[in-house]
């Protein structure tokens, strides 16, 4: 058996993992920061999508539609969390239904602006075609799709990590009450992680749209494509979300290799039995 | 404590008048969705007794559908083809006054759908339109078995339907899955030599249907015809990459691919563009010919002329077909401001029409009252009529609906490709007697595949 | 023990007799109605023992709903069994596989990875069922498990409600229990009641059994009124709506649950046949419900409560002061 088997099935998986991993990464943001778990996620990513299917169409550049459905998820994301306001730190469940009623909402909207048949932007020419890598061919597209999702993920990490907004980030969510009582501005801070989580899930939904097309009913599926990752990665911890994504991206190649019939049973296997064995998730690190 | 049960019983209440007000009338239908200037569909008279008509007095005709639940691709096509069969009922003499069509949402599950069913019946419907998911036909089936109504089933009829689950009171009209695939295996095994294939589709009876009766009708003409592949994927999905990219690393590679995913073939073949994937197989499916479809694709650059097959059973290049078609446009316009062009669950609506339409006349024409459903059933198994060149009737062991089969081949016109026009050559027709499974080969399939061994006795 | 007060059990009884006469003489229509409206409450006071009383958020008890329905649908018409032998050993055997189920998914303590745990465990179950033929894929089984005289929607209806009435009985006794103060205390305080050295993970698990094995009934219930089982039972969607019930109708008392069944299902029952927008306006009801009655509609501290207790005194007042003329 020649490794040729495997190797772009598993960059397939990959890039396909990476896409979800940007709207992962949101939700983990989110998660930890304020502790909302959003179910509207994946509406947000349909969202994403659609903006781009639009502004593309119009402009004739998929990079624009790109940059406007991140913008038009971003600015919303600003909306969701001063509705969430009045609830959050109240019952879990709350946020929760609120959020899915949102994404109820939202898909009757999508059904009625944009049409149940699906639709979809053609990529813009420079991105066509196959790369030929030895004797390995992938498409353009999907490394361009690796490219861009690792760029996102540094650009993050870089935010995260080294700048003063980061820091406040980070303090929020290891210590909220002491954040506060330093007389930080929090409120300002958990606006911006919410724009932040939600534009990942935009950019993310619209780079998936030359691929997949967009579907009017398409947010729960992308939801529960996410889950997976959520809960191997560790709910709420950003770190674990890029090692997660790749797993998850990993683990779908080998049920397309050897488990076809089962396919789509697989992740949610291996996510059920992580939570039994590790519940704090396979890529959390211990807390120092 | 007290309060509590105040409120409840205050609730029990509201639930009462609630109900009673849903006990009298005889079903609203809905509001024209947004985005439409069309007028409303009217209201249905309440407080009209419950029991069958005599001849001459009004008949009832219950349709559920799919009409504000998840299942949305009946959207359009339902509204429309509605209006079209009530059309036709009014231009052969049977109005309002004669013929009421009773309207009811088909629910989340099969027992909701058993209830608004149960509902039809009691408002006095003596045959009911089922424009339902095919997952829902065994439940269908049942309740009409149950209830001695016959229903006449506009989706896909499966194995399911016609053999293990079958009740005399199921009418298809709808696409036979078997006689689909075997035109399939016929036209890949037979005529094209291929010799092997995948199979990506969703989880489901549908799906088990299509892939054993492929195999089962392929080996008939080449014993070799094997399986390279088979993937089942949640209905949702939209990412076939991995798969795709699996099939064309694999030692042996599919020749042919069968796809059944309904909008997802859309996103499957603009990932197989990617991909290159025709320069191993070419791509099956129903709708992959269909003019929704193609242009989408087209305009993307990642539609493949050559390597795209399916088989349909709507006559595209008839004239009178044409003239539906115009009428289908025309409607859409009034109540969507959009050019629609009709799908195959249109047709199955329509021809389902017909058939009530033809029962009704001969009712009429040979003063038989039509009471009952035990009564309809009758005039159903009886109905005969023809359209757009091909002719239809039920069969007696499966109440099949005959009609003519297209094996399709996708041709590059040159044109821009607007979704009014069909993209296709038609490259065999396959008449009824030809493509359907006779009596004799549902019964050796059934004992041997399905385990079902009484059905045909 | 408590004398039993008169006012409450003459309401209880009124209600109950409301139920029977709108199930049995109102027409076929409202007796399906009020099936499900009955099947839908005992399965939303089942969850509410893990999510009201024990604080245990649930995304998943659609599992044993569902796997009740498939199980009495697998005893008859695959192993050939009659029903009553068929449920009872549905009940048993899901209790068992219950207690299992719980047992792993409560390791942790943590509630959110038991939320996620349910739902992931609800959706393997849902997935494997759709790929699996011998269950029927996604149409799920159809074949005819009522005896003769259950034909009759009346006879089935009275059925429902008189199993359903046992049930509720049953769990109101169970809130009487200091198991369920014991259980609240744990929601309220887990700290403490691990000093008081309660095994917070053995009541909870206690809670969770009790809460399946009533789900377990309601599916079976949901069975023979269909003499069916379809997948739909078990999709997480359908766990979604029963935690839906529980927090509109409020999970602080015992008859909330019972309030919010009967108004989702009418809701969902009624709405899609007057509007295609019938997603929008559930949606914007859940919103609305979480914003201005986060506890539900019977929460003892919310305003419909307080707005019930206000007219109730304006009520007592008008009577004492009519006295006080005389």
């Amino acid at each position: 058996m020649n490794l040729s088997t495997y190797v772009v099935p598993l960059i397939t998986g990959v890039a396909s993992g990476l896409i979800l991993y940007l709207s992962a990464a949101g939700m983990n943001l989110m998660i930890s920061g304020l502790g909302v778990i959003n179910f509207g996620q994946g509406a947000f990513f349909v969202l994403g999508a659609g903006v781009c299917l639009i502004v593309g169409k119009a402009t004739g550049s998929l990079l624009q539609g790109m940059a406007a459905g991140t913008l038009v998820t971003f600015f919303l994301g600003g909306l969701l969390e001063l509705s969430l306001r009045p609830v959050v730190g109240k019952k879990m469940e709350l946020t929760l239904m609120i959020t899915m009623g949102i994404a109820y909402i939202l898909d009757d909207i999508f059904e009625i602006v944009w049409g149940s048949s699906v639709q979809t932007l053609a990529i813009p020419v420079w991105l066509r075609g196959l790369v030929t890598v030895g004797s390995f061919q992938i498409p353009k597209y999907y490394l361009f799709i690796i490219g861009a999702a690792l760029l996102i993920g540094l650009a993050f990490w870089i935010v995260f990590e080294k700048t003063r907004l980061g820091m406040r980030f980070r303090a929020i969510i290891s210590n909220r009450d002491m954040v506060e009582a330093l007389g930080v501005n929090v409120h300002l801070s958990y606006m911006m992680m919410f724009m932040i989580g939600i534009a990942l899930s935009g950019f993310a939904g619209a780079l998936n749209l030359p691929i997949s097309g967009f579907t009017a009913t398409g947010a729960m599926g992308a939801f529960g494509a996410i889950v997976p990752i959520l809960v191997i990665g560790g709910l709420g911890n950003i770190q674990g979300t890029l090692p997660s994504a790749v797993f998850i991206g990993v683990l779908s190649a080998v049920a397309a290799l050897f488990l076809p019939k089962l396919y789509n049973l697989v992740p949610t296997v291996v996510m059920v039995l992580v939570i039994m064995i590790k519940p704090q998730g396979l890529f959390t690190r211990k807390e120092r | 404590m007290k309060k509590l049960l105040c409120l409840l019983l205050a609730a029990a209440l509201l639930t009462g008048i609630l109900a009673g007000c849903g006990n009298n009338s005889d079903g609203t239908e809905p509001s024209v969705p947004e985005g439409s200037s069309g007028p409303a569909t009217e209201p249905n008279d309440p407080g009209t007794t419950p029991g069958g008509t005599t001849s001459g007095g009004k008949i009832k005709l219950g349709v559920v559908a799919t009409l504000a639940a998840d299942g949305k691709i009946s959207g359009y096509y339902f509204e429309i083809g509605l209006r079209l069969v009530k059309k036709m009922f009014a231009d052969a003499g049977l109005d309002e006054n004669s013929v009421e069509f009773v309207l009811r949402d088909q629910g989340e599950d099969g027992s909701v759908l058993k209830q608004r069913m149960t509902e039809l019946k009691e408002a006095g419907c003596v045959g009911i339109i089922a424009a339902i998911a095919d997952d829902f036909g065994p439940v269908a089936a049942q309740w009409a078995g149950e209830n001695s109504v016959p229903v006449l089933f506009c989706s896909n009829y499966s194995t399911e339907m016609t053999i293990t689950n079958y009740s005399d009171y199921i009418f298809g009209t709808g696409l036979n899955a078997w006689g689909f695939i075997k035109v399939l295996a016929q036209e890949a095994v037979g005529k094209r030599g291929i010799k092997n294939y995948a199979y990506v589709g969703t989880d489901g009876a549908g799906a088990a249907d299509a892939e054993n009766i492929l195999l089962y009708e392929g080996q008939k003409i080449n014993p070799d015809f094997h399986c390279v592949a088979s993937y089942r994927m949640s209905q949702t999905e939209t990412d076939f990459s991995t798969i795709i990219a699996t099939l064309m690393s694999q030692e042996e590679k599919p020749q042919m691919t069968l796809q059944q995913g309904g909008n997802a073939v859309i996103s499957f073949v603009m990932q197989a563009g990617m991909y290159d994937y025709y320069s191993i197989s070419s791509v099956w499916s129903d709708v992959i010919i269909m003019p929704f479809v193609v242009p989408t694709l087209v305009n993307a650059g990642v539609y493949n002329f050559d390597g795209s097959f399916g088989a349909t059973p709507l006559a595209w290049w008839d004239d009178d077909f044409a003239d539906y078609c115009e009428a289908f446009r025309t409607v859409g316009k009034e109540v969507y401001d959009t050019d629609y062009q009709p799908v195959e669950y249109s047709m199955y609506l329509y021809w389902a029409g017909e058939a009530l339409l033809n029962a009704i006349q001969t009712a009429r024409a040979e003063n038989i009252d039509i009471t009952d459903g035990q009564v309809l059933k009758g005039l159903l198994e009886n109905v005969s009529f023809t359209d757009f060149g091909s002719e239809h009737h039920f069969r007696d062991f499966d109440h099949q609906l005959t009609m003519d089969l297209f094996f399709v081949d996708a041709v590059d016109s040159g044109e821009e490709h607007d979704h009014l026009a069909m993209p296709a050559d038609v490259t065999a027709v396959h008449s009824a007697d030809d493509y359907l499974p006779t009596m004799e080969e549902m019964k050796t399939y059934g004992i041997e595949k399905l385990g079902v061994t009484d059905r045909f006795d | 023990m408590k004398k039993l007060n008169l006012t409450a059990t003459v309401l209880t009884v009124a209600a109950v007799g409301l139920c029977l006469v709108l199930g049995v003489f109102c027409g076929i229509n409202t007796t399906l109605l009020m099936s499900r409206i009955v099947i839908m409450a005992l399965f939303a006071l089942s969850l509410n023992i893990q999510t009201g009383y024990a604080g245990l958020g649930n995304l998943g008890h659609a599992l044993y709903f569902g796997l009740g329905s498939y199980g009495v649908l697998i005893f008859v018409s695959k192993f050939g069994q009659p029903l009553y032998l068929a449920i009872p050993a549905t009940i048993l055997i899901l209790t068992l596989v219950s207690a299992a189920v719980g047992f792993l998914m409560l390791q942790s303590d943590d509630k959110m990875s038991f939320l996620f745990l349910s739902f992931g465990v609800c959706l393997l179950v849902y997935t494997a069922f759709a790929k699996w033929a011998w269950v029927g894929n996604k149409t799920g089984l159809t074949f005819n498990v009522r005896p003769q005289a259950l034909n009759d929607p009346r006879n089935c209806f009275m059925l429902i409600l008189l199993v359903t009435a046992v049930c509720a009985a049953l769990m109101y006794l169970l809130t009487k229990t200091p198991f369920t103060a014991a259980l609240k205390g744990s929601r309220e305080n887990e700290t403490r009641m691990v000093f008081l050295g309660v095994n917070i993970k053995r009541l909870r698990l206690v809670a969770y059994v009790i809460s399946s094995f009533f789900g377990v009934i309601a599916g079976v219930l949901y069975a023979i009124m269909n003499n069916g089982a379809y997948i739909t039972s078990i999709d997480t969607s359908m766990a979604l709506e029963a935690m839906m019930m529980c927090l509109i109708g409020g999970g602080a008392t015992f008859l909330g649950p019972v309030l919010g069944a009967v108004i989702v299902t009418l809701v969902r029952n009624f709405l899609p046949t007057v509007t295609n927008l019938d997603s929008v306006i559930f949606g914007v009801m859940v919103i609305l419900c979480c914003y201005f009655l986060p506890d539900g509609i019977t929460a003892p501290n919310g305003r419909p409560a307080a707005l019930v207790r206000r007219v109730a005194g304006r009520l007592r007042k008008s009577g004492s002061d009519s006295e006080k003329v005389r």
